[in-house]
């Protein structure tokens, strides 16, 4: 019925299938929190409550917009950051990377973007 | 164990860890991935982002150095390539690292760009997700033990 080759695939998935079903088991026995109330993901909750009034400026101007804590009052979520402690120093150290990696990336992807047409031809020569 | 071998496997355990993590928090429908411990899962998501970021940059002098040496060797467990899904990846590496950059950076400061950001972050996941069963259905045959072919060799 099935590939042989594609034997290793069925067997994965059949590990992962029982993991699934392990972590919803666990899930279920331990339902303290009714979270499955709401059913849209974050992303679409952003961006129905902030895209519907956004314009493209908005995407590219930096903190002109009030957040939706802000205008619904509940304001006390603006000092949410702890900053101090291990877990602020790594988040430092964090954004210090992502900062400096992220133009490296960028110009590799130009050189590659560039370079890998040409390099294709003569790899393909071997 | 060779240089792309490790790259391929390392690169496949950060991004299981960015999905699983990535999905606990995406909305309460997927929470029970992580037992809806959402702090955890941001932790979790951002440690492992920076170790994915430093993998690209790897994988990517890793393949500009190859160039300039005109190394002309296969590296079939390569993250990155010039067509299929090498290109694939990394075009989609490219999306996760900057649509994360601006949810990272722009949480606080601006909603417009974080919904929209977020919105193409969530939904490439998805994607992703598809295309790495996909990618492993296609490549099963590699999934044996090398002690298995060798065995067979034999």
């Amino acid at each position: 019925m099935f590939n042989k080759q594609k034997r290793p695939f069925w067997q994965l998935s059949f590990v992962f299938a029982v993991i699934i079903m392990l972590v919803l088991a666990l899930s279920w026995s331990n339902r303290t929190e009714s979270a499955a109330q709401m059913d849209a993901s974050m992303a679409d909750m952003m961006s129905n409550e902030t895209l519907g009034s956004a314009t493209i400026p908005d995407l590219f101007t930096v903190g002109t917009m009030e957040s939706p804590e802000a205008l619904s009052g509940n304001g006390e979520h603006a000092g949410h950051h702890d900053q101090s402690g291990r877990l602020y120093a790594i988040h430092l150290i964090a954004t210090g990377l992502l900062l400096f990696t992220l133009p490296v990336i960028l110009a590799g992807t130009l050189f590659l973007a560039i370079v890998w047409p040409n390099s294709s031809k003569w790899r393909k020569t071997n | 164990m060779k240089f792309d071998f490790i790259l391929h496997w390392l690169w496949a355990l950060v991004f299981s860890i960015l999905a699983l993590s990535g999905i606990a928090m995406a909305g309460a429908k997927y929470g029970w991935v992580m037992q809806y411990d959402i702090a955890t899962a941001d932790i979790v998501h951002r440690l492992a982002a920076v170790v994915y970021v430093l993998l690209t940059v790897i994988i990517i002098f890793y393949e500009i150095i190859r160039i300039l040496r005109r190394d002309k060797t296969k590296k079939p467990w390569l993250v990155f390539g010039p067509s299929g899904y090498g290109l694939f990846t990394f075009i989609t590496t490219l999306v996760f690292i900057i649509t994360g950059a601006v949810i990272w950076l722009f949480m606080d400061s601006n909603h417009a760009a974080t919904a929209f950001t977020l919105w193409i972050h969530e939904k490439l996941t998805y994607l992703a997700a598809a295309s790495v069963i996909w990618h492993i259905y296609m490549k099963s045959h590699a999934l044996k033990w090398p002690k298995n072919k060798e065995r067979k060799a034999r």
